[in-house]
């Protein structure tokens, strides 16, 4: 007998979440490197810091939208944080991914706004925000990241979590792993994005890109590991198959993103590649991964 | 009355939510996080203080 928990309908999750997911894990992942730079780094990191929170913010602001689309009633979507029944109040239910995930979403926009703010005037785009700029140079700038930090991340993860507690196949299945899986993978590609825009860049130290090589590196083994422990559990449970098939094209692509940075370090050939194309690979690779997990449960 | 396995609805012996996958999904993505914290780290500290220390930044 099937497991007994698979039994309803599919929630019909498509292209507006695969976008959130994607856009989601870029931006958390974003912040996260920017504070890892400033933390880990030298003044010299700043450059690439400050690009990453730049991104991250960037990053964020397709993700409401695509959520709010997704409702299929926009203009409702205040209704995920205040309860609009008699004797409401906030709609705050830590049981649930979505309700965590919508207050956690507003959290990290503050602090990814406010971060982007002082990253524009440090690039000089937008001298306005200098007093931000210069409250986050110190010791309060590293607490600021280092909060925004922990709601990035949740972002990154909670989403895998959604889908884990979701009565469908392959999802529930994953049980602990797709939460880990997807914050590696989110990590993975915001390093690869990051590098695509500092090698675009003549002002940031070369360095600094060398290290971030090393970091995706790290990045990319532990996603791979999460892989293959989303496998190892979907076949326990008895449903690998519904993301084989049809499927293993985008594994394909997965496994090309995931092999490309590796491929720079190692391969002759893979070496003379433009140095956009390993980045390149593993960003597609990202929404490969995201896009199987959500299709494949829902056919 | 049919029993619910009739409908392909879970029973009393085998019936799980998938809500229990809510706590160990989080534990997950934390223990992942604090090793890519400590993996980024590492990166950016070794391999500055391995690597080159000159600064290669070129003015834009």
């Amino acid at each position: 007998m099937p497991p007994a928990e698979h039994f309803a309908s599919p929630p019909q999750w498509e292209w507006w979440i695969l976008g959130y997911f994607f856009f989601g894990g870029i931006s958390g992942g974003s912040y996260a490197l920017g504070t890892l730079l400033r933390f880990g780094g030298d003044a010299r990191d700043v450059r690439a810091a400050n690009l990453a929170f730049i991104t991250s913010f960037l990053a964020l602001i397709p993700c409401p939208i695509f959520l709010m689309v997704d409702l299929g009633q926009p203009l409702s979507f205040w209704h995920m944080l205040v309860d609009t029944s008699p004797g409401g109040g906030l709609a705050f239910k830590p049981d649930s991914p979505m309700s965590l995930g919508s207050w956690a979403l507003l959290a990290f926009g503050l602090f990814s706004f406010v971060s982007f703010l002082g990253a524009i005037a440090e690039v000089g785009w937008f001298r306005v925000t200098t007093g931000i700029a210069r409250i986050l140079r110190g010791g309060i700038g590293l607490v600021w990241n280092a909060i925004g930090t922990v709601f990035g991340l949740f972002i990154c993860a909670y989403t895998g979590v959604l889908l884990a507690v979701s009565n469908q196949p392959v999802w529930s299945d994953a049980g602990w792993a797709l939460g880990g899986m997807f914050l590696a993978s989110a990590l993975a590609g915001s390093t690869a994005l990051l590098l695509l825009l500092a090698r675009s860049r003549r002002d940031v130290d070369a360095d600094t890109g060398v290290r971030l090589e090393t970091a995706d590196r790290y990045f990319v083994i532990l996603e791979t590991i999460l892989i293959v422990v989303f496998l190892v559990t979907l076949a326990i449970a008895g449903t690998i198959g519904k993301v084989l098939g049809v499927w293993l094209v985008l594994w394909l692509v997965v496994v090309i993103g995931l092999a490309a940075p590796l491929a720079m370090l190692s391969s002759g050939a893979a070496r003379r590649w433009p140095p956009v194309a390993a980045p390149l690979l593993a960003l597609i690779g990202v929404l490969a991964l995201r896009a199987l997990v959500i299709f494949s449960a829902q056919l | 009355m049919d029993k619910p396995e009739v409908y392909k609805l879970p029973n009393e012996a085998n019936a799980t939510l998938p809500s229990r996958n809510n706590l160990p999904g989080y534990v997950g993505g934390v223990a992942t996080a604090v090793v890519a914290l400590i993996g980024g780290l590492l990166a950016f500290r070794n391999g500055r203080m391995n690597g080159n220390n000159n600064n290669t930044t070129t003015p834009h």
